[in-house]
């Protein structure tokens, strides 16, 4: 009779990531709601990092985690489960930047609103004008340099923490990185403010 | 430090503050909560549905088909999904295996749903049909079996346990140890020791509790293992031995009426609409449906506490969650800081947590029980429900308060060693 039984396991998932992959994977009960009370945070560092302070962030943070969930089988290693998640959230950013490119390429329209920022933010006007900019110019841009721009600079993520995050090898990281930069650099010229703010200077007009 | 670098400094800074006044974290965590409780999302779903573009609609069918005959046919040694109602094949056993060697094998054609599943113990529902339970003896432990409106508390021990909706009837047959029984007609618990049997008929308000003198349950055979079942068969063919078995009861309790709620009209002094009748009979599907075709409005306009109690009860116990919502929640407008209107609290929380997964709203209702004065009947299962709801709402600090709440009062109660669990965890933190 006990081949013919199906067989429940309750696990303890409360100590380490790795417990907690094992619960995941189990479809413990609590597992998923753990696995984002410890990580949306994180998550949502890294999509604002990336995208912003965006109007759709609830939702993107949401996909992520379930995303996450449907992937379980992937993790390698179990205690690695931040950079794991990381690499998650940009693959479900990198979709939502190319979808929403293409709406705009199809509909002539912009599509991303930004969230209020409000008067309580604390934030002088000059500083959120600049992020408006920074933030325009890295619309224009593509999705895959635009986030390994983001990573990089707002994140300051090393080129190693990177390529994981993205899914790419470190050359494949550098070589995007400075691709991104110099796109950067070349739309940000179009925009005064920011032109003032960084050292547009002969050495990257050159390049 | 480089000028990029130096934007991107700035630039955090920023949208850092603004973060501080971001709630996208806890609307998010409510949506995907619910998410994941409707569908829960799996490896094995994602790569399921990467292969459905590649299928023709017709194959898809087939193979679907195909795949659950085999299912059904083979041994299986995957998860049960937590939460999910099961059904036991028409012409067949559907048996489950815990890990600790508990074991629990439904009768053919239950349905039965693994409600929760802890280090220390399962909460299973059975809502139709019969179980062989065998769950094996230990200090602490928190293994329930919800049957219909019966629930029983299980230490370690053996028994078959069967719920009709459609007679209202339940039998507790005991084989080894003993439990707690607690349910209508027994509300303060009755405890069934090994070879006695408990059997209730709810719409006819009779309960007993005797001793059968062989200590051979009377189930039907086809929920037991085979070994046992050819004793009961032996059983089955000495008629005579079982009647005698049933006139050596021990006890009877017999309750011809709820008590009447102070203050309260009792529901013989106003004239008794005939879906109260039905609802008395067990007939619930019939009476809900009268309720319907009477005007819900009505009904909970003109209906008294007693009858606003049974309505939501009965719309509960047939799955109308929403219509059994509405009756709890008018009985606790109409007739405030009554004992029926703390009863309909706890049932209120009881059904989000059970029923809808809704721990949020369990938290809401247990604590709305736990506080009113007329509410100490049900106090400590009300808090031991608490806690579980809590802690699957990731409130640790409120859990662990509710814990040494429990824990002041109920030291040795069901819940009490999740308790200590859970502030010895905060201990070691």
């Amino acid at each position: 009779m006990t081949n013919n039984c199906r067989r429940l396991q309750p696990i303890c998932y409360t100590s380490d990531d790795r417990t907690l992959v094992d619960a995941l994977r189990k479809g413990h009960v609590d597992a998923a709601a753990t696995l984002y009370d410890r990580y949306a945070v994180h998550v949502r560092k890294v999509i604002v990092r990336v995208m912003g302070m965006d109007q759709d962030l609830p939702d993107l943070i949401n996909e992520v985690f379930y995303q996450a969930l449907k992937s379980t089988d992937a993790i390698e290693d179990g205690s690695r489960l931040q950079a794991w998640i990381t690499r998650v959230a940009i693959h479900v950013v990198r979709g939502c930047i190319r979808k929403r490119q293409r709406k705009k390429w199809l509909l002539f329209r912009p599509e991303r609103e930004p969230r209020t920022a409000g008067p309580k933010a604390g934030a002088n006007e000059e500083s959120l004008e600049m992020v408006r900019w920074v933030r325009d110019v890295l619309d224009l841009m593509p999705a895959d340099e635009q986030i390994v721009f983001a990573l990089r600079y707002f994140e300051e993520m090393k080129i190693v923490e990177l390529a994981e995050a993205c899914g790419i090898s470190r050359s494949s990281a550098k070589r995007r990185l400075i691709r991104s930069e110099k796109r950067f650099r070349k739309i940000a010229e179009k925009y005064p403010a920011l032109r003032q703010r960084l050292d547009l200077s002969a050495k990257w007009r050159r390049r | 430090m480089s000028d990029l670098e130096a934007m991107g400094k700035e630039l955090t800074e920023v949208e850092d503050r603004l973060l501080r006044d971001d709630a996208s974290i806890e609307e998010a965590r409510e949506v995907f909560i619910r998410r994941v409780a409707v569908a829960p999302a799996r490896s094995s779903d994602n790569k399921i549905r990467r292969l459905v573009p590649a299928l023709a609609a017709t194959a898809a069918v087939v193979a679907a088909v195909v795949c659950t005959v085999i299912w059904l046919k083979q041994p299986h040694t995957s998860d049960v999904p937590v939460g999910r109602w099961l059904q036991a094949p028409p012409d067949g056993e559907l048996p489950l295996e815990f890990s600790g060697g508990d074991r629990v094998i439904f009768a053919a054609g239950s349905r039965c749903r693994v409600a929760e599943l802890n280090d220390d113990g399962v909460v299973l529902v059975l809502e139709n049909g019969a179980a062989n339970v065998n769950v094996r003896h230990r200090d602490a432990t928190n293994w329930r079996v919800n049957a219909g409106p019966y629930e029983v508390r299980v230490t370690g021990t053996r028994f078959t346990v069967e719920w009709r909706p459609d007679e209202t009837r339940f039998d507790l047959n005991m084989i080894e140890g003993d439990v707690l029984l607690i349910g209508p007609l027994v509300p303060d618990g009755q405890r069934v020791a090994a070879n006695q049997s408990f059997s209730a008929t709810i719409s006819k308000k009779q309960a007993q509790l005797f001793l059968r003198e062989d200590g051979k349950p009377e189930l039907p055979t086809d929920i037991l293992p085979k070994r046992e079942a050819e004793t009961f068969e032996e059983a089955k063919a000495q008629p005579e031995a079982r009647d005698v078995e049933r006139t050596a009861s021990t006890s009877t309790v017999t309750k011809k009426d709820a008590e009447p709620e102070p203050g309260v009209p009792s529901s013989a002094a106003v004239k008794t609409p005939s879906w109260l009748e039905k609802a008395d009979d067990g007939k619930y599907e019939e009476a809900v449906g009268m309720v319907v075709d009477r005007g819900m409005a009505r009904t909970l306009c003109e209906s008294d506490a007693a009858a606003l109690l049974l309505l939501g009860d009965a719309a509960r116990l047939i799955g109308r969650l929403e219509m059994a919502s509405k009756a709890y929640r008018k009985l606790r407008d109409r007739f405030p800081g009554t004992g029926r209107a703390a009863t309909a609290a706890f049932s209120l929380g009881r059904m989000a947590f059970d029923q809808q997964g809704n721990c949020e709203e369990a938290v809401l209702w247990l604590e709305v029980y736990l506080n009113e004065p007329s509410g100490a009947t049900l106090s400590r299962e009300a808090l031991g429900r608490l806690m579980e709801a809590q802690i699957r709402c990731s409130r640790t600090e409120p859990a662990k308060q509710t814990a040494r709440r429990y824990l002041d009062n109920y030291t040795n109660g069901p819940h009490g060693q999740r308790a200590r669990e859970l502030l010895g965890e905060a201990g070691q933190e």
